[in-house]
């Protein structure tokens, strides 16, 4: 079965083509890097993917049943996709508790507080955040809060996490543990879709590379492919 | 055994003595204002589920007010209704209003729905005003006043009213709803992606928040006897309970008590020597605590707090 | 009520709200402040002409020389002492700001005025001058004055250097700063510019209105409605906007009674702010 299904998606906005004629298929369990240039559509298509914009045409079908381009955001949140935010969106004015704890109750309808507590508790865990757990969020850094990013969209239990250059801005040791912290969410099931510019994570850890430029895809392949590939190398450094 | 701190032993002393005042006080110029300040506090909570939970505030808050105060009005008036069986009707029609004008308005951001809500509090009172036959136009309605009037009975009604909404509003402050709410309020888009079905949520708030502050309007009504729309919808109305709750302490339980609590002294011991400068105290007010103190007075309070545990700490390492 | 007569009414009355709404339309696109002492200000300044003439004598037109510098230096003096400290708030917190100064400004008019309410009468108040249909002098007045003002306005934000950086602001305020442009100064000079502009608008309308303490509160509702209608940042759209609204208001006196013209402006808002939040020209309400 094909996990997402994304087919001859289009996003105009008023003329700026931001995502053209774009189809492609995400296999459950794997590991997809979705990479390109500035401004080549990749956070447009995650936009659609997590229901924030409608595609203009085309359909995004989710575990050959869900119509995606359809349903609302927090729908789609429901039904186990999750995303992080490429400039972090942390409540604030909570605690890390607080925030996981929203994604623990609400990622699924009917979740009750002892579930949502146990759910907030491993996910802080897991992302060795539980120690910080009473810290305010406006209190911290920013690779903190790209961890509290990533804890939070766990906490709905997704099966399709989408990743939105997690890796940026942070020096080579957070890197690391954030690469390690990816391969341990990859490993527990979640399907995964990352955009990144830092290409020693990109490659070290996807199984599959997908390239757009200007809207559109212009190679897909595994990470070897795509890094030899001419028209890719044309496209990150120009003619 | 369950443990009850000593701070919650402490309100229930406050609560129960409020329950005895009359037994021992009998001037009833202070019942009178016993019963304004709960009155105010429960509009005050009211306002504060929308503006300070889910973070959208409301300039026209005196409509829900007044639509409760007229409900009861003329259900009395024209249907012969028992007063306190009007008070739950009010509370049902200024939801229902607030549904209704809510569900396309609670779209806007910030502060294009506060000022939307200026528009509606206003079309509120020129619709009351113009529509004679339903309101009595802008003279109002009377309703009957009893021969014998002891204040004693509104004072516990209101008493009452008061209580179960505090209770009601730290209910909803530490549900699952509430942290949606607040959610909302830090941020929207963030919530949506997390599951929570913002426009629903923001609805049930203004909902909610309409049925308490139009309950409070229901009480008004019965309680003055007199109903008109310069008084019941006035934009002066809206203001106060803002300033109120930016006084106490925006988005806090206890903000709208504080808060109530020192518009009342102002109103009735400072105010009433300087007449002529209340606008003034307010707008000074708004002004300094905006710059100053956002936070209110439970902000102050919880500044404390923490500057105190840390001083502990500090001094027990 | 002939045609000419609500067309002509339409048009002056546009004319006058148009600039009513500049001030409220410039201190929003460029500082995204939405200035509700502007209510203030419109009764401050009503006031202002109201006392020069009745006390020196002096007619309103002149005394624009004299109040307009004087509003441009109110409104700078709020933005450098009190809307630049919550700059970094959420925009709620200045929205209520500014509310606070606009009560502080109804208390010093009730202190010196008392809440009576008041006007004047010009000496050519009466005098009228037939164009379709008679128009009074007061009014025509308003419509010229009207009229160089939007044409200042236009050459001002198009040619001046200042203009232009207004522009910028209000497009992008983090690129100017690194493009050089002194963004706090810009922003004390559009929020003395808006203020003086609102001062202009205060004065035309104490030429035909009465005031009192009170007055302004409709005007404004009627420019949020008009800068909602003609997009938020877009001078031209301020022009499209008030003849719209005066338009639709001259008009549904056939339809609708006199005691709920007040809603027009409130329905008109809500409409557009629900259907089609970008207005005729520009940015939306619902980021």
């Amino acid at each position: 079965m094909a996990f997402l299904n994304v087919t001859n998606c289009t996003k105009n906005f008023g003329g700026l083509l931001a995502v053209n004629d774009v189809t492609f298929s995400v296999k459950q369990g794997e590991l997809l890097g979705l990479i390109g240039p500035n401004g080549a559509g990749k956070t447009t298509m995650f936009n659609m993917i997590s229901g924030v914009y409608k595609p203009t045409t085309g359909q995004i079908i989710y575990r050959e049943r869900y119509p995606i381009h359809a349903l609302n955001t927090h729908r789609i949140c429901h039904i186990g996709i999750a995303r992080t935010y490429q400039v972090v969106k942390p409540f604030l004015n909570m605690t890390i508790l607080k925030n996981v704890l929203v994604g623990a109750y609400f990622g699924k309808r009917g979740t009750l507080k002892k579930d949502a507590t146990r759910i907030a508790q491993e996910v802080l865990e897991f992302t060795g955040l539980w120690e910080r757990r009473d810290e305010i969020a406006g209190s911290l850094n920013v690779p903190s809060r790209k961890r509290l990013e990533i804890a939070r969209a766990l906490a709905t239990q997704p099966d399709l996490l989408l990743l939105d250059e997690v890796m940026a801005g942070l020096n080579p040791a957070e890197t690391q543990k954030t690469m390690e912290l990816v391969r341990q969410i990859q490993e527990r099931g979640i399907t995964i879709i990352m955009i990144e510019h830092v290409m020693q994570a990109v490659m070290g850890l996807s199984e599959r590379i997908i390239v757009l430029n200007y809207g559109e895809i212009i190679a897909e392949g595994t990470p070897q492919e795509v890094a030899n590939n001419p028209e890719v190398i044309k496209a990150y450094l120009g003619d | 055994m369950k443990s009850i701190s000593k701070l919650q032993g402490l309100y229930a002393v406050l609560v129960l003595l409020l329950f005895l005042l009359p037994l021992f006080v009998h001037n009833q110029y202070v019942i009178h204002l016993g019963i304004m300040t709960f009155l105010f506090i429960t509009i005050a909570i009211g306002w504060n589920i929308l503006g300070g939970y889910t973070g959208q505030i409301s300039f026209g808050h005196a409509s829900f007010f007044g639509i409760g105060a007229y409900t009861t009005a003329i259900l009395w008036l024209r249907l012969g209704m028992p007063p306190l069986l009007t008070i739950p009707l009010g509370g049902l029609l200024a939801a229902a209003f607030g549904v209704l004008w809510g569900y396309p308005l609670l779209r806007l951001r910030g502060y294009f729905f506060a000022i939307a809500t200026i528009g509606v509090g206003e079309a509120t009172r020129v619709l009351a005003s113009f529509w004679e036959s339903l309101t009595g136009g802008s003279s109002g309605l009377t309703l009957p006043v009893p021969k014998v009037f002891s204040k004693v009975p509104f004072y516990y009604e209101m008493l009452i009213i008061a209580f179960l909404v505090f209770l009601l509003s730290v209910w909803v402050y530490r549900s699952k709803f509430g942290l949606g709410l607040f959610a909302i309020k830090d941020d929207i888009d963030a919530s949506e992606t997390l599951g929570i079905n913002t426009p629903l949520y923001k609805i049930l708030a203004l909902a909610l928040s309409g049925f308490i502050v139009g309950v409070g309007g229901s009480f008004y009504a019965q309680y003055i006897f007199y109903v008109e729309p310069g008084d019941v919808f006035s934009f002066e109305k809206s203001v106060n309970l803002i300033l109120i709750n930016i006084v106490g302490g925006v988005g806090t339980i206890f903000g709208p008590i504080f808060g109530a609590l020192i518009f009342l002294v102002l109103q009735e011991f400072v105010l009433v020597l300087f007449p002529n400068l209340h606008l003034l105290v307010y707008g000074l007010l708004l002004v300094l605590i905006i710059i100053y103190q956002p936070n209110g007075l439970a902000g102050l309070i919880a500044y404390l707090k923490r500057k105190m545990a840390k001083k502990k700490h500090n001094r027990g390492t | 009520m002939s045609i000419n007569y609500l067309l002509v009414n339409a048009i002056l009355f546009g004319a006058l709200y148009a600039s009513i709404a500049y001030g409220l339309s410039l201190i929003y696109g460029v500082m995204k402040v939405v200035n509700l002492a502007h209510g203030g200000t419109l009764m401050l300044s009503a006031y202002v002409a109201y006392t020069l003439f009745t006390q020196f004598h002096i007619d309103p037109i002149l005394s624009l020389f004299v109040a307009l510098p004087v509003f441009f230096l109110l409104g700078m003096l709020i933005q450098r002492y009190l809307v630049d400290k919550i700059m970094d708030a959420p925009q709620i917190a200045s929205l209520l700001l500014l509310f606070g100064v606009w009560l502080l400004m109804k208390n010093v008019a009730y202190l010196i005025w008392s809440g009576d309410e008041v006007g004047y009468n010009l000496s050519y108040a009466l005098k009228t001058v037939k164009i379709l249909v008679p128009v009074s002098i007061p009014r025509i007045i308003i419509f010229v004055i009207s009229i160089i003002t939007t044409v200042l306005l236009l050459m001002f934000l198009k040619r001046t250097y200042l203009g232009k950086a207004m522009r910028a602001l209000s497009q992008n305020r983090d690129a100017c700063s690194l493009v050089g442009i002194p963004v706090r100064r810009v922003a004390q000079i559009t929020f003395g510019l808006g203020t003086a502009l609102a001062a202009l608008g205060g004065i035309l309308a104490s030429m035909i209105y009465s005031f009192s303490p009170e007055f302004g509160g409709n005007f404004l509702l009627k420019s949020f409605c008009i800068i909602v209608l003609g997009g938020m940042e877009s001078t031209l759209g301020v022009i499209v906007g008030a003849l719209i609204l005066s338009l639709i208001e001259s008009f549904s006196i056939l339809v609708i009674p006199i005691d709920l013209q007040e809603m027009i402006s409130f329905v008109l808002l809500v409409l557009i702010l629900v259907v089609k939040p970008t207005g005729i020209f520009g940015r939306r309400a619902t980021i």
